[in-house]
């Protein structure tokens, strides 16, 4: 038998295929590592979000977004909150404050989804059904306008499907919502804006 | 030459196309009104006042103003209090180094006393620097109300919701409410404004805020009397703080001022309202201003950079006449 007769008969049916199989797995372990490498993380992606300094609270979250309702909801700054007994975000604006119940008339909710729970005299907790909530900012532009502005609207990112031309951004008139980093999908109303402030000691002469 | 008059009509098609008006974006009214009530109009027989001139103020960011038994007007912001003579004339100035004044006061011997957030400044009463700064009352603490009687300075503190009591030097007298007291005496301060005003005797009012209530007290806490305004229309107090300010005017009335619905206003002694001195449609921005009522029956209100004078009469020149209400 010559040489070139003993290499092919090395070259089996069975290695061949062996072959090829430890090949196949290494081509698809190399492109799932080049597709892991690829996707971007939390840091890099975007989620739509707004701002709540910016919001005028004209109403189109409820009616622009391509969910119904809307992925936009009230969300509560509670350290902010007065948990006033006259809530002019649960409240009608005018409503007659010695008559306060929460018959619906009086209700600034269109959708019943304020939940107000009486604390101590004087205070109540409001919070927010989201299943109820559509975003419309009528309890945000009454707490704003006569309260400490504590509710403010965000969208929610456990319904939100991140379109890539967000509708609501697209017709929001004040520019308000924008692409956040993932990580740091809400802006919240923070401390600095808590109406009672913690004051630092400062270096005093006199 | 058959082809010429498809074209035009396609041509006229696409001009007519392009002058249609697009889909206008639906207008705040039409998708959630939000309806105020017409909480801040104001018929114009309600208004008592005029506004007669303006000061500007030499301090940086103004913040807090009152009138001096002479008459003169000490007006706080940043770190320093200027003095006023009675025609906005700058006359005194004194400055410090630390935190920016939150409230001013002055007590009956013209002394001045300055909220600086969490300490009070003893600023005496000449030009110069402060003779002292008192401890502070806490890394919680908010000054924003002062006020000095004979003996007596009460600290409005919203941030831990107490009036503090000081004699002039600093020593500590006692707190309102006290340790222990029940939960319903409590002061509700859920925005930064918690203003004081004393007698010379030592009694003094004081706005609990989130009650929309002005309470009366004597000089050792007890309380005396209160009343109460909460709601929207134009007599009460509205929103969750008010009065943000306020100033005892003449024959016991009060002289209050709103933030979220920015007016001025005037009190009886019961809290029966009587008048408005300016409504909201005299200022911009919601916010409440400081006011004070000089000897001449002028409502000072400080209002950004000026402060801005109203004195009793309408604009049609007649001045509204009141039966002087029992002391």
């Amino acid at each position: 038998m010559s040489a070139e007769e003993s290499v092919n008969a090395a070259i089996t049916r069975r290695g061949l295929l062996a072959w090829l199989a430890r090949g196949a797995a290494a081509a698809g372990v190399a492109a799932l590592a080049a597709r892991a490498a690829h996707r971007p993380s939390a840091a890099d992606r975007q989620v739509w979000q707004i701002d709540p300094a910016k919001c005028t609270q004209c109403g189109r979250c409820a009616t622009a977004c391509v969910l119904q309702p809307s992925a936009v909801k009230c969300v509560h700054a509670f350290a902010m909150c007065g948990y006033c007994k006259l809530c002019f975000g649960f409240f009608q604006s005018g409503v007659d404050a010695a008559r306060l119940d929460e018959s619906a008339e009086k209700q600034l909710c269109p959708t019943d989804a304020i939940r107000r729970v009486f604390i101590e005299p004087p205070y109540f907790e409001y919070t927010i059904d989201e299943s109820r909530c559509i975003g419309c900012s009528l309890c945000v532009k009454g707490c704003g306008s006569f309260g400490n502005g504590s509710l403010f609207l965000q969208i929610r990112h456990d319904r939100c499907v991140n379109c890539n031309d967000c509708r609501i951004a697209a017709q929001c008139p004040s520019g308000a919502i924008a692409r956040v980093p993932a990580a740091t999908p809400y802006i919240l109303k923070d401390a600095e804006r808590n109406p009672v402030p913690a004051n630092r000691p400062a270096k005093w002469s006199v | 030459m058959r082809y010429v008059l498809p074209a035009l009509l396609l041509a006229a098609a696409l001009a007519a196309l392009a002058l249609l008006p697009g889909r206008a974006p639906r207008r705040e009214s039409e998708v959630f009104p939000y309806r105020d009530g017409g909480v801040r109009e104001v018929p114009a027989a309600k208004i008592s006042h005029r506004e007669t001139g303006s000061w500007r103020v030499p301090v940086e960011p103004p913040a807090f103003l009152a009138v001096l038994p002479d008459g003169r007007v000490a007006v706080a912001g940043g770190c320093a209090v200027a003095i006023l003579d009675a025609n906005g004339v700058a006359q005194a100035r004194i400055t410090w180094q630390g935190g920016a004044a939150t409230a001013v006061a002055a007590a009956p011997d013209g002394r001045l006393f300055v909220g600086t957030g969490d300490r009070v400044l003893d600023a005496g009463g000449a030009p110069g620097q402060p003779v002292a700064a008192w401890e502070s009352l806490g890394e919680q603490a908010r000054i924003a109300g002062l006020a000095a009687s004979s003996n007596e300075v009460w600290v409005g503190d919203a941030g831990q919701r107490l009036v503090w009591r000081f004699d002039h030097g600093g020593r500590l007298l006692g707190r309102l409410p006290p340790p222990g007291a029940p939960r319903e005496e409590a002061f509700v301060t859920p925005s930064p404004v918690f203003p004081v005003a004393a007698l010379p005797d030592g009694t003094f009012w004081v706005a609990n805020p989130g009650r929309n209530r002005l309470q009366f007290h004597a000089a050792d806490g007890r309380l005396l009397r209160a009343w109460s305004r909460p709601g929207m229309d134009l007599g009460s107090l509205s929103g969750c703080c008010n009065p943000a300010y306020f100033a005892l005017a003449a024959g016991g009335a009060f002289v209050t001022s709103e933030q979220r619905i920015a007016r001025v206003k005037i009190h009886g002694q019961d809290g029966a309202f009587r008048s408005v001195v300016a409504p909201p449609a005299a200022f911009a921005g919601d916010e409440g201003r400081p006011v004070a009522v000089d000897r001449a029956g002028r409502v000072l209100v400080l209002d950004g950079s000026r402060i801005r004078l109203f004195e009793p009469g309408r604009k049609d020149g007649r001045t509204e006449e009141r039966k002087a209400e029992r002391p």
